[in-house]
């Protein structure tokens, strides 16, 4: 695991960013609780391609504590009072796509629609969007903040882990940077460019982690020779203040204060130890979703640690491809009795199973037995289930209390029912933490008229423009002067109806 | 083009009635605008002290007493280095071996005003940067310097301690130090390396208060709350100040023989510094913050990425060419003279072949400093005011040019202070197919504007002949209409166009009185205070009767009692 070819250090000196013995001082973890704001807090996308099953996943109300939380959220009952969920967000930039072939709804082609707040055009040959997307401009807000105020900036803009081990192992579609289209990845770099992935969990972490290979004992050894000189400089302090006329002492104590708190976060670097993930499977297709537990674990361990150790203070992943070929549910034990014998999971298959009434959109799967329709219905249901599951317990439950406290986690699709390929009323879980104070949380918000069947089609009350959520990413991280995302010709401003 | 200046008998009456009208209807706004400290208030004829905002001797930072007899000074609080200064010693004490230091990790200054300072305590952010930087360049200095010994590290750590400390480190501190050669006792690694040491020793000296602070303790005087500087204490900030270094061993000498313990002693090692190349630092950073040229870069920037970025299609090649022109021409005034008659007024500037063709005006001889002498005599131009660089720092779109180039004259170079606009204001739209200068007045013509726009329009429609670009022109182009770039001063002179504006600014009492205040800032990191007025006034005196020598005037706050003393803060 750790004969990695692209070890930490080079990682990051790749970047410009990491030299020598600061590894410590580069890693330490953003502590200002009491200051927070522009470049202290976390923002972190989970994306879940092809929507979900939006009866199980919509609440009753917007009274979360009475109604209970719905099927799919029910893993996250421990984080109840955190939790806020968008029921009636549209994707306006994507409804608004008007691509060639596409009815005016961007369908697949949400994904970028969806973080960039721009309509999908073409380039050449390949849809694309007129990005960047919200991660990329909140990272290079975070950059420009911690230069400003003299500090180091994380020493990664955004983390976006892929899928797959390496490119020898994707499908003949590997998540290598510039590779995807405008139906491939939510993530944008640049206008008309996507966002380059890391080769998946396994190599995030060597790029990551590597040099602590050696792991602990290194980072003890880096922590005692700073501590020592933050000892001696606390020691040289006080001489030093015992020579100052009294008016003087106040500014040193300052400084020592400020020392005093450097210390603390030395205390506390231990929190990012990377943890033990486990080997990388031999074979990860991107297209096929195979290894889907192993790989969503793993994933959400590294982003974990590299929010605790200050790595990063944006991160995205997209849990699965629309296109699977593999079984995925199959691969957990929790729901391995449910899926036993299945053998077709293909999600985008199984996606248009899903109406109850199939009509104009069943396409070719018009002949769908009921059964069909059910057992697709409750597949899709319990992905987003599993995911939440996950979240809570490899990433909720794996970060300090700190990193908790002060991150906000997007858990969202595309497109709401797979079976409509509707880009209304998209679903959206919003996780914040205590010291964020944002959003409203501990409730539900339902905006618009749905039916979760027939949104396809224009609506005449579609809820809340997706930009708006975007903007409100954005100021929730602290950047409250950005007032627009993407195509201002579309909704500007913050999600007012959804700020505590 | 000739130059000449006429007086308005009616300017004193304008200067107050615009002060005092400044946005009026935003209540108190407009009466602050002048402060009890403001020398425009003076000129007005307002008397120091006797202003509805005085404390009666009492100033933010604390004072001394309520009177000021004896020595009256504003109070100057413990200060971090300036990042520049920084950098100058790290550079000083390791030469070559800095080479690779990430001084981009240096935290940037807080402000004073116009001019970079660290007034404000240090913060945990600002600690944690310090600490950051010193990691990352110890770590890079000692695979530079690579010592392969403890007596290596031991002679280094002996030769620069003295030089981050700025003073001669006790025996006992040298030892703290080179007891961070060995492995701290929590050390549980398998080997202690020489770097491992060393990288320890330096990594404590640059972050140590030693090195990051100013700490003048000075000597007791009549008054516990006045300190006198010592010699040793007044050599590093005039090392700092002047050079941005440590003091080296020669003024160290100096300050032992006592030579810096009086005024004239003071007086005559400051001269003596000036006259060091390493004075010109000092010079380009006083500029760089007086005339905002700092602000050029994103204007270029902004100009190349607007719409009307092929209006101005030979900028790209030449903006270089222009900040190398400020700094030649202000190395070259310093090192000449000093005259601030000829900083505003000289005809004749310093640029590139391919600058000459740019502004459209004839070279002369190659200069030594590398560049052609630019003739500005019938060019339309004189005076650092009327290079590219510093126009193009205060420009922006064509219709607004005027308010960024008025509002920099009378804030930097008249020390005019003028409100932010009021917070509600609505901005009129731009009239259309109007010429820019009448266009702007038209939007500014309300009486809510007036009174800040009376004093900052005719200062900025004298730049009117310099357009975005910084290139001169008698017509507006898109309009093919003369441009009028007379005006009046806020004092009341009567000119026309940036060359005028220049002689009549270098002549001008209020400006010769806002350049000693601009000096007193820069050179003791403070804002003057109602105490400080006598200290201003001499430096006044003093750049008058020297002919507007510049250094004279450097020389006459820093040798003053201001210069030498220190009012501590809380008094």
């Amino acid at each position: 695991m750790r004969s990695g070819r692209w070890s930490r250090r080079d990682f990051l000196r790749a970047s410009g960013v990491f030299s020598g013995a600061a590894l410590l001082s580069g890693l330490m973890p953003k502590l200002r609780a009491s200051a927070a704001g522009p470049g202290t807090r976390q923002l972190f996308f989970v994306g879940c391609s092809q929507g979900t099953d939006m009866v199980t996943w919509r609440p009753e109300s917007s009274d979360l504590v009475t109604d209970g939380l719905p099927y799919q959220h029910e893993p996250l009952q421990d984080y109840l009072q955190n939790i806020a969920i968008l029921d009636g967000i549209y994707s306006i930039s994507a409804v608004q796509s008007d691509s060639e072939g596409m009815p005016p709804n961007g369908g697949h082609e949400g994904k970028g629609a969806l973080l960039t707040g721009t309509t999908v055009r073409y380039a050449g040959d390949l849809l694309v969007y007129n990005g960047p997307s919200v991660d990329e401009i909140i990272g290079r807000r975070v950059e420009q903040h911690c230069l400003e105020m003299g500090e180091i900036p994380p020493p990664m803009r955004t983390l976006r882990i892929g899928r797959a081990k390496g490119p020898m192992d994707s499908d003949n579609a590997p998540d290598v940077p510039g590779s995807n289209g405008a139906w491939q990845t939510f993530f944008w770099q640049d206008p008309l460019v996507s966002a380059p992935l890391l080769w998946g969990p396994w190599f995030a972490y060597e790029a990551l982690f590597a040099s602590f290979g050696v792991g602990e004992d290194e980072l003890r050894r880096l922590r005692t020779k700073q501590a020592s000189v933050l000892d001696a400089l606390t020691g040289e302090l006080g001489r030093v203040r015992g020579e100052l006329v009294t008016e003087d002492k106040d500014r040193l104590d300052a400084h020592l204060e400020g020392i005093r708190e450097l210390e603390n976060k030395l205390d506390t670097i231990i929190e990012c130890t990377p943890p033990d993930i486990g080997t990388s499977p031999d074979h990860i297709g991107t297209w096929s979703n195979t290894h889907m537990n192993e790989v969503v674990r793993a994933t959400f361990q590294v982003v974990a640690t590299a929010f605790a150790c200050g790595v990063t203070n944006v991160a995205g992943f997209d849990v699965r491809r629309q296109e699977g070929r593999g079984a995925e549910l199959q691969e957990d034990p929790e729901y391995a009795a449910t899926y036993e014998g299945v053998t077709n999971m293909d999600l985008h298959g199984q996606a248009h199973n899903m109406p109850v009434s199939c009509g104009a959109n069943c396409g070719s799967n018009a002949d769908a037995t009921a059964e069909d329709r059910a057992l697709a219905r409750q597949f899709y249901a319990d992905l987003w289930r599993w995911t939440s599951t996950r979240l809570k317990e490899n990433f909720l439950d794996a970060v300090p209390d700190f990193v908790r406290d002060n991150m906000i986690v997007v858990h969202a699709s595309e497109m709401s029912e797979g079976g409509t390929h509707s880009n209304y009323n998209v679903p959206v879980t919003i996780f914040q933490g205590d010291d964020v104070g944002y959003f409203e949380t501990g409730r539900a918000f339902k905006w618009g008229a749905f039916d979760v069947f027939e949104n396809f089609r224009p609506h005449d009350d579609p809820g809340q423009p997706s930009t708006k959520l975007l903007v409100s990413l954005c100021h929730a991280m602290g950047f409250e002067d950005i007032e627009s995302v993407g195509d201002p010709a579309f909704a500007s401003g913050p999600l007012t109806e959804a700020m505590a | 083009m000739t130059m000449t200046t006429r007086t308005n008998p009616l300017a004193p009456c304008l200067l107050a009635a615009s002060l005092v009208g400044c946005y009026q209807g935003v209540d108190g706004v407009g009466a602050s605008g002048a402060s009890e400290t403001d020398p425009a208030a003076d000129a007005s004829g307002d008397d120091a002290g006797d202003g509805p905002n005085d404390d009666g001797g009492q100033d933010d930072d604390g004072g001394s007493s309520d009177t000021c007899d004896g020595v009256c000074t504003g109070a100057s609080p413990m200060q971090l280095l300036r990042r520049n200064q920084v950098i100058g010693i790290v550079r000083q004490a390791f030469g070559a071996d800095a080479d690779e230091v990430p001084f981009n990790l240096v935290p940037a200054d807080t402000s004073s005003g116009l001019f970079a300072s660290n007034h404000l305590p240090a913060d945990a952010t600002r600690v944690e940067a310090y600490h950051t930087f010193a990691e990352r360049a110890a770590a890079e200095l000692v695979q530079s310097i690579g010592c392969a010994d403890e007596a290596c590290v031991e002679e280094e750590t002996r030769r620069v301690l003295p030089i981050l400390f700025k003073r001669a480190p006790l025996e006992d501190e040298i030892s703290v130090y080179l007891g961070m050669m060995s492995a701290p006792a929590e050390w549980d690694g398998e080997s202690w390396t020489i770097d491992d040491g060393f990288s320890q020793v330096l990594s404590l000296a640059l972050q140590s208060p030693q090195f990051l602070y100013r700490i003048e303790v000075g000597e007791e005087t009549d008054d516990p709350n006045l300190r006198r500087l010592t010699g040793h204490e007044m050599a590093v900030r005039l090392s700092l100040l002047l050079w941005n270094e440590s003091p080296s061993p020669e003024l160290r000498a100096l300050a032992e023989e006592g030579r810096l313990d009086d005024e004239e002693g003071v007086a005559q090692v400051v001269r003596s510094m000036l006259d060091d190349p390493r004075a010109d630092v000092m010079a380009l950073d006083f500029f760089e913050a007086y005339l905002g040229t700092s602000h050029f870069g994103d204007h270029v920037r902004y100009l190349e990425g607007s719409a009307v970025a092929e209006d101005y299609p030979g900028l790209p090649a030449v903006t270089s060419d222009m900040v190398a022109e400020t700094e030649a021409f202000i190395t070259h005034v310093m090192r000449n003279g000093a005259s601030m008659r000829e900083l505003f007024a000289a005809d004749y500037s310093f640029g590139s072949e391919a600058l000459a063709a740019y502004y459209d005006v004839p070279t002369a001889e190659l200069h030594d400093n590398g560049m052609y002498r630019l003739e500005l005599s019938d060019a339309g131009r004189a005076g650092v005011l009327s290079q590219g660089a510093v126009v193009g720092a205060h420009t922006t779109v064509e219709v607004y040019r005027a308010a960024h180039r008025g509002t920099f004259v009378a804030r930097n170079v008249m020390c005019i202070e003028l409100p932010p606009p009021p917070a509600d204001i609505v901005i009129p739209e731009i009239p259309v197919g109007v010429p820019p200068r009448e266009a702007f007045e038209q939007m500014t013509d309300s009486a809510t504007c007036a009174g800040c726009h009376d004093i900052i329009n005719p200062l900025g429609f004298m730049f009117e002949n310099l357009d975005a670009g910084g290139r001169y022109a008698e017509v507006y182009p898109q309009f093919e209409t003369p441009i009028d770039a007379s005006g009046v001063l806020p004092t009341g002179e009567e000119v026309d166009g940036v060359a005028e504006l220049g002689a009549a600014l270098a002549e001008n009492e209020q400006t010769q009185r806002c350049f000693a205040r601009r000096w007193f800032e820069y050179a003791l990191e403070r804002t003057p205070t109602d105490r400080d007025e006598v200290y201003l006034e001499a430096a006044y005196a003093q750049l008058q009767a020297s002919d507007l020598d510049m250094r004279a005037l450097i020389v006459s706050v820093l040798s003053s009692e201001a210069g030498r003393m220190r009012v501590l803060p809380s008094g």
